[in-house]
């Protein structure tokens, strides 16, 4: 018997342990697709892809123009103060209006000023803290250690069904 | 068609000349089992067309900086479910309703769906899957219909394996006394 046939035959095993009525149900996918879904899928996906990095570029182009007529505006206001006043202490608005455009236009756009990047959340989910001992399926380690863990989750589980305790029902209240 | 395997895949995508097939195979690869799970949870197949379009594109943001020690199925199952679940939620919110509510309109939605195609005994597991507790209806959908391990389950989860255990324990025992009714 191999593996994953040994797999099903532990859930059904477990199952038939639990719900003797449900085991006995055929267990098959009662809900269907349109004709032809998963065939196109793939091409929606990358249509979507495409689109989605045009749009990226179109956004960045839009927001170079805008930080680039900021950039003027302070570069006027910067030449209307030197005629007027002057003086030699316009130094400091003089450095402003002599900023490149372009390093303006990065330098905000490396500090992200204008989006949150999704991936930056995903990254959050992939680092999310890991239970080293749940990492490796049901009782396939060895070691005292396992096996202490292995008797403490046994005894967490025969309590909560014994006292027919629901924790997810209990958390889902508490949420609520 | 040659199947590659995940690292195989990761490898291609991470060079720029072969990133864009090397996605369309990773898609390939895991779209059904993808769509089958959110489909299962959000029942209509229209959201779960949508949903799905979103994980992926989710996938091929997140896939440059995903860290290869981690299981690759389990990463984007994990995107999955939380998008799901997002879903739901918005749902909850849009209309004030709670969210047994919710799970009734899903309910009473699939009796004229014309993508469900299940005899009676099939529209009651359904039904009865459908009365649970959002986080346990999850919890039984992977057990029962992706036969996945528990400590993958924690993987997605980030519940402990004693936890999903006493968990589908309920959700089972709920179901029967649902199918065992009337």
């Amino acid at each position: 018997m191999n593996t994953n046939s040994q797999h099903s035959d532990e859930i059904r095993k477990e199952l038939e342990g639990i719900a003797p009525t449900l085991s006995k149900i055929e267990k098959v996918n009662p809900f269907e697709v349109p004709d032809g879904y998963f065939e196109n899928l793939p091409g929606l996906v990358s249509d979507r892809i495409n689109e989605g990095s045009t749009a990226h570029r179109a956004t960045v182009r839009t927001l170079t123009l805008r930080w680039a007529a900021v950039a003027a505006s302070i570069t006027l206001i910067a030449a209307f103060a030197y005629i007027f006043n002057n003086t030699s202490e316009l130094n400091n608005n003089m450095d402003l209006a002599q900023l490149d455009i372009e390093e303006i236009t990065e330098a905000l756009l490396n500090e992200g000023a204008y989006t949150i990047e999704e991936e930056d959340l995903i990254e959050l989910l992939v680092t999310k803290d890991e239970d080293p001992s749940a990492g490796s399926g049901s009782g396939s380690g060895s070691g005292s250690g396992q096996e202490k863990e292995e008797t403490d989750t046994d005894e967490i589980i025969d309590y909560l069904i014994d006292g027919d305790i629901d924790l997810t029902t209990i958390i889902d209240e508490l949420e609520s | 068609m040659e199947e590659y395997s995940d690292q195989e895949l990761l490898q291609q995508f991470g060079v720029e000349s072969t990133r864009s097939n090397a996605f369309d195979l990773l898609v390939k690869k895991y779209q059904k089992r993808l769509y089958w799970h959110i489909r299962k949870l959000v029942v209509d197949h229209e959201d779960a067309n949508d949903m799905l379009q979103n994980v992926w594109i989710k996938i091929w943001n997140g896939l440059a900086k995903f860290r290869s020690d981690a299981g690759l199925y389990t990463w984007m199952y994990r995107i999955a479910t939380n998008e799901c679940l997002t879903f739901l939620n918005k749902k909850r919110n849009k209309f004030l309703i709670p969210l047994v509510d919710v799970e009734n309109q899903l309910s009473q939605s699939l009796e004229g769906d014309m993508y469900f195609s299940g005899d009676a005994i099939q529209l009651k597991l359904q039904k009865a899957i459908l009365s649970l507790p959002e986080k346990q209806r999850i919890v039984f959908n992977m057990r029962y219909y992706d036969e996945m391990k528990y400590g993958e389950m924690s993987e997605v989860l980030g519940t402990s394996v004693g936890a999903l255990k006493a968990s589908y324990h309920h959700a089972a025992k709920k179901i029967e006394t649902f199918i065992s009714g009337d």
